[in-house]
């Protein structure tokens, strides 16, 4: 059994595609070359809390988008049964991590230092025009920006769940 | 219709003050402004300028590669709080 922190939402099942069961699939991260490797998926509804795992029979692109067939599913009405669940997966078989990218999950919960202060904890990863950035919520409960960058971001260490603030960094 | 460039680039003049003062004596505090409409301009480069999005102030990070634009296209109005266990990802520059 794998530790529920370990899972993460990787793509959304959408409207049926064609008549054998296809559907299309929305990923979160935008990259699609995971859903190729993936064998078998947990599925959730997030309204109802309803889970169950699939295999994953077939997956295609069509275009700019990708459609997948669990295995069981072979009509439209069973497709669209599903429309709307989610698909997650182990954190290895999720969009994978490239130099200087970490997953929006990881951030939200980390306690933000500047010096030896407690600041205030990552509590949004919001996307901005020139970059992302760390919504960042302090005692009180009022809630300030960070960009993410390097220059306002030196230390960031996930395992510990801490992000420091350089001294670059003033609060708005 | 673009704007004429006879006129140059809109910039409020409060803030193209505080900017030239701020690029003279070299000082690195953040400058607050509300002017969204203000363009970047590349004596701005290197600052860190806050820009107020209706609700809050947004540290914008001036960067050459912004230099053109106005500073409202980098202090969004709207929060998408998207899904948060998903495998969404975040790049630090």
């Amino acid at each position: 059994m794998i530790d529920e922190r370990e899972k993460l939402a990787t793509a959304r099942l959408g409207a049926p595609y064609g008549v054998r069961g296809f559907q299309a699939v929305r990923t979160y991260s935008g990259d699609t070359e995971h859903l190729f490797r993936l064998a078998e998926v947990e599925l959730r509804e997030s309204r109802s809390g309803r889970l169950r795992t699939a295999a994953v029979d077939a997956v295609r692109t069509l275009g700019n988008k990708v459609v997948m067939r669990l295995t069981g599913v072979t009509t439209p009405e069973q497709a669209r049964e599903l429309s709307g669940w989610e698909l997650w997966v182990p954190r290895s078989e999720a969009s994978t991590l490239a130099d200087g990218e970490y997953y929006a999950a990881d951030l939200c919960g980390c306690t933000v230092f500047q010096g030896v202060r407690a600041v205030g904890t990552v509590t949004n990863v919001l996307v901005a025009g020139g970059g992302d950035m760390l919504e960042v919520t302090d005692d009180a409960g009022k809630p300030f920006m960070v960009p993410f960058l390097e220059l306002f971001v030196p230390v960031l260490d996930i395992a510990a769940r801490r992000i420091e603030l350089s001294g670059e960094f003033e609060r708005p | 219709m673009a704007r004429s460039v006879k006129k140059g680039p809109f910039i409020a003049g409060k803030l193209y003050q505080r900017i030239l003062d701020a690029s003279k004596t070299g000082e690195k505090r953040m400058i607050r402004t509300y002017s969204r409409t203000s363009t970047i301009i590349p004596e701005m480069v290197g600052m860190t300028i806050s820009v107020y999005n209706g609700k809050t102030w947004i540290p914008v990070y001036v960067t050459e590669n912004l230099v053109g634009h106005k500073l409202g296209e980098f202090a969004p109005t709207r929060v998408f709080r998207g899904h948060a266990g998903s495998d969404r990802k975040a790049v630090r520059r």
